[in-house]
């Protein structure tokens, strides 16, 4: 309890110039359709390539000097798009893709080293943007288990429920598993709701 | 297994016996040896006899001189028994590695013992799949469909 009261006094009066804003999920969440959303509202250029394949991105991708300006303030970020994290990568899986068995195991390799690349940036982000797939079931091994982390770290979240635009998206799935966050229903695709989001960044992190 | 009483040829099936060998002999002994040869083939097939490799053999890198050392000293040792080429480069941590523990086969383990006290764990099994093991305490509590019935609704930090 007191590191969490120390915690909250270093953030409120050792703020820094700029926030280390790391997007988190599981693999093909949209994450980096986020990222990219997020980028070319505040920055004019995407982050990074997307695609079908769990695991397009394999290492951390970092955009600087992205500002938000809303209701009076400014947020300067930089924002961390991070690798999916899995509790299993298996090479098999991206087979049916059209990848040789040598081009799957070296993507299985390298998305576990993005695991870990991204587990351990979990140190050095100021706050976290948490992506739920809400076409998916929220009661994933991962999705608890990082959320749990942060939570220990003091690391401020704010749940981002994304594909609303899909028919089979269930919101309050999402919202029910995971109680008392700041919670934002998005479609990073289509951008609906992305002003609500900025509101609960600016909101969260100012 | 039997073998032929006139040219002294080994059968292995039941079918050459009653056909008789192709030397026209229709006579054959049992042969105890051969039998008790083949159990020892198949025991060191089950447990491979470099699974109890000292830590050298473990820890040389590719195909350096002393790696292509120490598999020479094994096939000399172990004569037919000898670890397959592959076993070697599965033996091994190298810089590409992201694992750091390697399941070379049944009941045998490699770990990367300095990795394993900072780094989240990572298994890489006989067929290539990674798991990993988040490094983090599970200290949060959700309401799971079985919790919500019975009204646990739980908020994080709890």
């Amino acid at each position: 309890m007191l590191d969490k009261i120390v915690g909250w006094l270093k953030r409120l009066f050792m703020r820094k110039k700029s926030v280390s804003l790391g997007i988190y999920g599981s693999p093909n969440v949209g994450k980096t359709t986020l990222a990219n959303r997020i980028c070319v509202d505040l920055v004019g250029e995407p982050m990074g390539a997307i695609s079908p394949i769990p695991h397009e991105t394999r290492v951390v991708q970092k955009k600087d000097k992205v500002s938000l300006k809303l209701h009076g303030y400014t947020l300067t970020m930089s924002l961390l798009d991070m690798p999916g994290i899995a509790v299993k990568v298996d090479y098999r899986d991206f087979l049916g893709y059209g990848l040789s068995k040598e081009e799957a195991q070296k993507r299985a390799r390298e998305a576990t080293r993005g695991v870990v690349e991204a587990v351990r940036h979990m140190d050095k982000v100021d706050a976290a943007l948490f992506i739920i797939d809400a076409t998916q079931d929220p009661y994933t091994q991962a999705n608890i288990t990082i959320l749990g982390n942060m939570e220990a770290r003091g690391i401020p979240v704010i749940i981002v429920a994304n594909k609303i635009d899909l028919p089979e998206a269930n919101v309050s799935r999402v919202k029910e598993a995971f109680p008392g966050y700041n919670f934002v229903e998005v479609s990073a695709m289509t951008g609906e709701n992305i002003d609500k989001l900025y509101s609960e960044i600016v909101q969260k992190l100012t | 297994m039997h073998k032929c009483a006139r040219c002294g040829k080994t059968v292995n099936s039941l079918e050459e016996v009653s056909n008789g060998c192709s030397c026209g002999s229709k006579i054959f002994v049992f042969d105890k040896e051969a039998i008790s040869a083949q159990k020892e083939l198949e025991w060191r097939e089950v447990s491979p006899p470099w699974a109890g490799l000292p830590p050298e053999y473990a820890k040389n890198e590719g195909s350096s001189g002393k790696s292509q050392q120490a598999e020479a000293d094994v096939s000399k040792a172990e004569g037919d028994g000898r670890p397959p080429p592959s076993y070697f480069a599965r033996a091994t941590f190298t810089s590409e590695d992201v694992e750091n523990i390697k399941i070379l086969g049944e009941g045998v383990f490699l770990l990367d013992i300095k990795a394993i006290s900072n780094e989240p764990l990572v298994i890489k099994d006989e067929e290539e799949v990674y798991y990993i093991r988040l490094p983090f305490e599970n200290n949060l509590r959700i309401v799971s469909p079985q919790s919500k019935d019975e009204g646990q609704k739980a908020k994080p930090g709890q």
